[in-house]
C-alpha cells in the first residue's frame, strides 16, 4: 500500500502551530491568533478535501513499522471522516470563542498551544487504524487536555484536575492492558469492518476479559455509569475548554473508542453472538437514565450540562449495542449531533458566566431579555436535547428506536421515552426562566463587552452558527451531504450492505 | 392551475412571520401579522375548490426523512375547518389580548404553523412534526395571562402534552419499522402489533380528553385567553381523533374489538363531559367540559366508521361535524370574551350579541334545522345500518347531556353577565364592530353552511322534530325543576380527578426527593471512605518507595502510586507478552 502524507498533515495542521504558540510571548495577541484561526482554517480545507476524496473512493493510509507486528497506523476512512470533520468544524468554531473568551486573562500562550495540541490528539485517535495508534493518541489527549482542565488554577480546579487524571490514568492504563492482551491473542492488524477477532482461535473467556479492560479503558472517558465521576467535577474548566471536552474531545473520543472495538475489533455479529453488545446496551441504558436523573437535581448550570452529557454521550453506546445498521446509524450520527447541541449549550453557558456572571439555575431569570439571541441559541440547543422534531435530536432518535425495534429490544423504546421526559423535566424550566421570568434588579456580575451585539462579538456568533447547525442538520437531513447522508453511507460499508 | 406549489408555504410562512417579530419595527403590528398569516392558507383552500377530484401530492426527499404532502377532499375539509377557527382568532387576539402580545404572536404562528402542517400531513413524520409544534407551542398560549392560575393550567397542559408527544413517538418510531414505511396510506391498511396501536392511540388520547387524560382540558380553557381557547376547542383537541383516523390501521380494526371499545368510550366521554360540566360555575370551565362531551361523539363516530370497514365518506360525515362543532364551540368561547368585555358595549349590541350565543348554544344542543340536527341525524341513519345495541339510548342520553350543558351555560353566563367583572376586560378593548361583523358571520356560517351542504352532497334531510326536541324539553324542565328547588350540586373542581393526580404526585415526589438526597450523600461519603483506605495504600507505598518516614496524603504520594500501578501493569504484560508458555497455561486453567 502506498504511504499518503495526508494523514500526517491533518495532525501537524494543528500539532505545529499548537507547539509555535508555547514559544509565542503572551502580549502578541494578533499574531497568535492569526496563527490558531488560520490554522483552524486550513485544516478544516484539509479535512473537507480528504471527505471529498474519501467520497470518490480514495483512500488515504499512512504508516511506520516500530516493531515486528507492531505499526503506528493513521488511515483516513469514512467513520474517521466523520470524527475529523466534526471536530474541524468545532475546533474554528471554539478558537474564535476562546479569543473572545480569554481576552484578558493570563496564560494564554498556555492555553491555546495544549488546545491545539488538545485537538491534534483528537485526529490522531479519529484517524487511528489500529489499537496500538489508537492507545498511543488516546494517552496524548488525557496529557494535553489535564493542563486545560486545571487552566484557571484555582483550588477547585487543581482539585477537579487531580480527579480528572486519576480516572483517566487508571483507565489509560486498563485501556493499555486489554490493548497488550489482545495482541499477545490475535496481533494488532488493522482495524478492519467486521472485525479481527472472530476468526481467531482463542477462547471465549479471554476474549471476555480483553472486552472488559476495552469497555473499561474506554468507558471512563465516554463517561459511562459507574465511570462518570470525573465528568462533571471537569466542569470548572474555562467555558470552551468544556464546550470542547464534551462536545469533541474527551468523551467522544471513548465514544468513538466504542465504536471501533465493537465494529472493527470483535466485529459487531461476533461481540453480539458473545453477549457483549447486550453488557453494553445495558450500561448505556443505565446511564441515559441516571444521567438524566442527576442532571434534573443539579443547581449549577454547567454541572447540570455535565450530567446531560453523560446521558447523552451513551446514545452512542446505545445505538452500537443494538447490533444492527439502523441503531448504529443513530448512534453515529449522534456523534456528530450531539457535538454540535452540546457545545451550543456550553458556549451559551459561557456567555452567561462571562457576560452576567450567572452560573446558577436560579440566576437565569430573564435573561433572554437581556441576552435574546445567545438564549435563542440556547432553546434550539436543548429542544434538540430533548429530540423535538426538526432538530438534530430528533434524526438521532428516530434511529435510535428504528434500530431497537430491529434488534427486538424494545424496551430501549421506554428507555428513550424516559429519557426524553427527563430531558425536558430538566431543560424546559430553564427555558421557561430565561424567557418568561422577570429579570433581576443587578446581574450578579455584569460586564459590557460589546457596543452594538448583548456580549462580545466573538462570543455570540460560535452559538449561533452552532445552533443553525442543530437546526440544518435536522431539517435538511434528508440531503446526501449532511450527516445522516454521511453515516448511512458509512454503515452500508461497515455492514457491508 | 394547481396550488400543489402553497403546500410548503402554507406553513412556512406563519414561521417566517414568527421570526421576523425579532424585528421592533415588526412587533408593533403583530395583531395584522396574525391574519396576513393565514392568507396562504386560504389560497389553497380556494384554489382547491377547481379541481375535482382533489388529489394533490407534492413530496421534498431532502426535508428531514422526507415529507410528503397531499390534499384530498377529507384533508381540504379540515383545512376549511382549521383555517375558519385560527382566522376567527386572530382577529379577535387584536381585541382580546392586551399585554405582551408580541410573545402571544410568536406562539400563535408556530402553533398555526404546526396545525396547518399535520392537515396536509401525508407521511407519519410531517404528522407528527405538526402535532408536537402545534401543541407545544399552545402552551405559550395557556399560560399567556401569566396568572397563578393561568400557570397551573401550563405546567399541567405542558406535562401531558410532553407525555402525549413521547407516547407518540414511541408509537410512530415503532408503526415505521413494523411497516417499513411512513405513508399514512399504508399505515391505514395494513395489520399491526397491538402495543404500537396503543401507544399511537394514547399520544393521541391526551388530546383528544379521553376521560381520566382530560384534566388538562377543564384547566387550559378557562386560563388561555378567549382566542386561544377558541382555538383549543376548535382545532387542537379534533387533531386527537382525526390523528387516530390518520395512523390506525381503520381497515383492518373491523374484525377487532377496537370499533366496539370505541363506540363505548364515546358514549362514556359523552356522559363525563356532561355530569362532570354541569358541576361549574365559570363559563369556560363549563365550555370546555362540553368540549369534552362533544368530543364523545367524535369518538363514537370514529368506532362507527371501523365498525363499517373506515369507509372515507363515513369520515367525511365525521369531518363536518367535527366543523360543526369547531365552529359554534369558538363562537361560545369568543361570545364569552364579548360579554366580559360588554361594559364598553351599546345596549342594541349586548342584545344582539345574546341573540347569537343563543343561536350557538342552540346549534350545538341540536335544534332541528340547525347545523347541530343535520349532522347528528345523518349520524343517526348511517348508525341505524350498524346494528348496536347503545347506539339508540345512549344517542339520546348523549343529547339530553349536550342540551343540559347548554342550559346550563347559558345560566352561569347570565349570571356573570349581571356581575359585570368589569376588571376582567382587557385594557383596550375599544370595540371593533368588524370583528364583532366577523364572530356574527361564524354565527351565519354554522347556520348556514349545512343548508348548501346537505344541496351539495344530496342527502335527504328531513328534520326530527320529535327526536330532536324532547332532549332539549327535558332539559330545560330539569335545569328549571333544580332552579325552581334551589338545589345545590356537588361543586367540582376543574379538572375533576386532576385532585388525585396532584394528591399522588405530592405523595411520590416526597420520598423521590428523600431517596435522591440520600442517594447523593452516600455517593459522596463512599470516595471518602475509600479513600482512607486508598491513603493508607498510598502513605504505605510512599513510605516504601522513598524510605521516609514521614509520608503524608499529598500529591506526591498519589504520583508514586500511580506510578507504582502502572509499573505493575507493565510487568504484568511484560509477562504475558514474553511466555506463550504462560498463556497457554493460564488458557487450560480457565477454560
Amino acid at each position: 500500500m502506498s504511504q499518503s502524507i495526508w494523514p500526517w498533515l491533518v495532525l501537524m495542521t494543528s500539532a505545529l502551530p499548537g507547539l509555535v504558540i508555547f514559544f509565542i510571548p503572551e502580549t502578541r495577541r494578533t499574531l497568535r491568533s492569526l496563527l490558531n484561526v488560520g490554522a483552524a482554517l486550513v485544516k478544516l480545507q484539509l479535512v473537507g478535501l480528504l471527505l471529498l476524496g474519501l467520497y470518490a473512493g480514495e483512500s488515504y493510509h499512512w504508516q511506520l513499522p516500530l516493531l515486528p507486528g507492531l505499526t503506528l497506523s493513521l488511515k483516513v476512512d469514512a467513520l474517521a471522516g466523520l470524527f475529523l470533520i466534526l471536530s474541524a468544524v468545532l475546533w474554528l468554531l471554539t478558537t474564535l470563542y476562546a479569543i473572545g473568551y480569554l481576552e484578558h486573562s493570563p496564560h494564554r500562550s498556555r492555553f491555546f498551544g495544549f488546545f491545539s495540541l488538545c485537538v491534534s490528539a483528537t485526529a490522531g485517535v479519529a484517524m487511528s487504524a489500529n489499537l496500538f495508534t489508537f492507545v498511543v493518541f488516546y494517552e496524548l489527549l488525557t496529557l494535553a487536555t489535564w493542563p486545560l482542565v486545571v487552566h484557571r488554577g484555582t483550588p477547585q480546579a487543581l482539585a477537579a484536575g487531580r480527579v480528572y487524571l486519576r480516572y483517566t490514568l487508571v483507565s489509560g492504563s486498563v485501556l493499555l492492558l486489554g490493548a497488550v492482551t489482545l495482541h499477545a491473542l490475535v496481533g494488532t492488524p488493522e482495524f478492519v469492518p467486521g472485525g479481527y477477532v472472530s476468526d481467531a482461535d482463542v477462547a471465549q473467556v479471554w476474549l471476555w476479559a480483553v472486552f472488559v479492560l476495552l469497555l473499561i479503558g474506554l468507558g471512563v472517558k465516554a463517561a459511562l455509569v459507574p465511570l462518570h465521576g470525573w465528568l462533571p467535577r471537569a466542569m470548572v474548566a474555562p467555558a470552551p475548554v468544556s464546550a470542547l471536552l464534551h462536545a469533541v474531545a474527551v468523551v467522544k473520543a471513548g465514544a468513538f473508542g466504542i465504536v471501533r472495538v465493537m465494529f472493527e475489533v470483535f466485529g459487531i455479529e461476533f461481540a453480539a453472538d458473545l453477549g457483549m453488545a447486550d453488557l453494553l446496551l445495558g450500561l448505556a441504558a443505565l446511564t441515559i437514565v441516571y444521567g438524566s436523573w442527576r442532571a434534573l437535581f443539579e443547581s449549577d448550570l454547567k454541572k447540570r450540562l455535565a450530567f446531560s452529557t453523560v446521558s447523552q454521550v451513551s446514545y452512542v453506546a446505545l445505538g452500537v449495542a443494538l447490533a444492527g445498521p439502523l441503531g448504529a446509524i443513530g448512534g453515529l450520527i449522534h456523534i456528530v449531533h450531539q457535538g454540535v447541541m452540546k457545545i451550543t449549550l456550553f458556549l451559551a453557558a459561557g456567555n452567561y458566566a462571562e457576560t452576567l456572571g450567572v452560573h446558577k439555575v436560579s440566576e437565569l431569570s430573564g435573561v433572554g431579555r437581556r441576552m435574546p439571541w445567545t438564549t435563542a441559541a440556547f432553546t434550539l440547543g436543548a429542544l434538540g436535547m430533548i429530540g423535538f422534531p426538526p432538530l438534530a435530536g430528533f434524526v438521532s432518535k428516530w434511529y435510535l428506536g428504528l434500530g431497537a425495534w430491529e434488534a427486538e429490544a424494545n424496551w430501549v423504546l421506554a428507555v428513550l421515552l424516559v429519557s426524553g421526559l427527563l430531558n425536558a423535566a430538566y431543560f424546559l424550566p430553564l427555558l421557561y426562566r430565561a424567557w418568561f421570568e422577570s429579570p433581576p434588579a443587578q446581574w450578579p456580575q455584569a460586564q459590557r463587552l460589546s457596543r452594538v451585539f448583548e456580549t462580545h462579538a466573538l462570543l455570540l456568533f460560535p452559538p449561533l452558527v452552532t445552533a443553525s447547525l442543530v437546526v440544518l442538520l435536522g431539517v435538511l437531513a434528508g440531503l446526501n451531504v449532511t450527516s445522516l447522508g454521511w453515516v448511512q453511507w458509512l454503515v452500508k460499508r461497515e455492514f457491508a450492505l | 392551475m394547481s396550488g400543489m406549489h402553497l403546500f410548503s408555504t402554507l406553513w412556512i410562512w406563519p414561521l417566517l412571520l414568527a421570526a421576523l417579530l425579532a424585528l421592533p419595527a415588526v412587533r408593533k403590528g403583530s395583531g395584522s401579522l396574525l391574519v396576513i398569516a393565514l392568507l396562504p392558507g386560504w389560497s389553497l383552500w380556494g384554489l382547491a375548490w377547481t379541481a375535482t377530484p382533489l388529489d394533490w401530492h407534492q413530496a421534498w426527499s431532502f426535508w428531514l426523512l422526507g415529507a410528503h404532502w397531499r390534499l384530498d377532499a377529507l384533508s381540504h375539509a379540515w383545512l376549511g375547518l382549521t383555517l375558519a377557527v385560527w382566522t376567527l382568532a386572530a382577529l379577535h387576539s387584536e381585541v382580546m389580548v392586551a399585554c405582551n402580545r408580541a410573545r402571544y404572536a410568536v406562539f400563535f404562528l408556530l402553533s398555526l404553523s404546526g396545525s396547518l402542517l399535520w392537515v396536509l400531513a401525508g407521511d407519519a413524520v410531517s404528522f407528527y412534526l405538526g402535532f408536537s409544534l402545534m401543541s407545544i407551542s399552545a402552551w405559550g398560549l395557556v399560560m399567556h395571562e401569566g396568572t397563578p392560575k393561568a400557570l397551573r393550567a401550563g405546567r399541567w397542559y405542558l406535562v401531558l402534552a410532553l407525555i402525549g408527544e413521547l407516547v407518540l413517538f414511541v408509537g410512530v418510531v415503532a408503526r415505521a419499522a413494523e411497516t417499513g414505511t411512513l405513508r399514512l396510506a399504508d399505515w391505514q391498511a395494513l395489520p399491526g402489533t397491538d402495543w404500537v396501536l396503543l401507544c399511537l392511540w394514547l399520544g393521541l388520547a391526551i388530546k383528544a380528553g379521553v376521560p381520566l387524560l382530560h384534566v388538562w382540558l377543564p384547566l387550559a380553557h378557562p386560563a388561555a385567553p378567549v382566542p386561544a381557547s377558541a382555538v383549543l376547542s376548535g382545532v387542537m383537541i379534533k387533531a386527537g381523533v382525526i390523528g387516530w383516523w390518520l395512523l390506525l390501521p381503520g381497515q383492518v380494526l373491523v374484525e377487532t374489538h377496537w370499533p366496539q371499545a370505541m363506540l363505548w368510550l364515546g358514549l362514556l366521554t359523552m356522559l363525563y363531559g356532561a355530569v362532570f360540566g354541569v358541576m361549574q360555575t365559570d363559563p369556560k370551565t363549563l365550555l370546555a367540559y362540553s368540549s369534552i362531551s362533544q368530543m364523545g361523539w367524535l369518538i363514537w363516530g370514529l368506532g362507527w366508521v371501523w365498525q363499517m370497514g373506515a369507509p372515507e365518506v363515513g369520515m367525511l360525515w365525521l369531518s363536518a361535524f367535527a366543523l360543526h362543532h369547531a365552529l359554534v364551540k369558538s363562537g361560545l368561547f369568543l361570545s364569552v370574551g364579548w360579554l366580559k368585555a360588554q361594559s364598553q358595549m351599546p345596549g342594541w349590541q349586548r342584545t344582539a350579541t345574546w341573540l347569537g350565543v343563543g343561536l350557538l348554544a342552540l346549534a350545538l344542543a341540536g335544534v332541528p334545522l340547525s347545523s347541530g340536527d343535520w349532522v347528528k341525524t345523518a349520524l343517526k341513519v348511517q348508525a341505524a345500518g350498524v346494528a348496536h345495541q347503545v347506539s339508540g339510548v345512549g344517542l339520546w342520553l348523549g343529547a339530553l347531556a349536550t342540551a343540559l350543558l347548554m342550559g346550563r351555560f347559558l345560566m352561569v353566563l347570565r349570571t356573570l353577565d349581571t356581575l359585570r367583572p368589569v376588571q376582567d376586560a382587557p385594557d383596550r378593548a375599544g370595540l371593533n364592530p368588524w370583528v364583532w361583523l366577523s364572530w356574527w358571520l361564524g354565527i351565519a356560517t354554522a347556520w348556514g353552511w349545512f343548508v348548501w351542504q346537505i344541496q351539495a352532497w344530496g342527502v335527504g334531510y328531513a328534520p326530527s322534530w320529535l327526536s330532536g326536541l324532547t332532549p332539549l324539553f327535558v332539559a330545560v324542565l330539569l335545569l328549571w325543576v333544580w332552579h325552581r328547588l334551589r338545589l345545590r350540586g356537588p361543586a367540582v373542581a376543574p379538572g375533576d380527578v386532576l385532585v388525585w393526580y396532584e394528591w399522588l404526585w405530592h405523595l411520590l415526589a416526597r420520598p423521590l426527593h428523600q431517596g435522591h438526597l440520600r442517594w447523593h450523600h452516600w455517593q459522596q461519603s463512599w470516595p471518602r471512605r475509600l479513600q482512607t483506605w486508598y491513603g493508607r495504600v498510598a502513605c504505605w507505598f510512599s513510605r516504601w518507595h522513598t524510605r521516609s518516614a514521614k509520608a503524608g496524603r499529598n500529591a506526591q504520594s498519589e504520583w508514586a502510586w500511580l506510578m507504582g500501578a502502572m509499573m505493575a501493569l507493565v510487568l504484568i504484560l511484560a509477562w504475558l507478552l514474553m511466555s506463550p508458555f504462560a498463556l497457554d497455561r493460564l488458557t487450560f486453567w480457565v477454560g
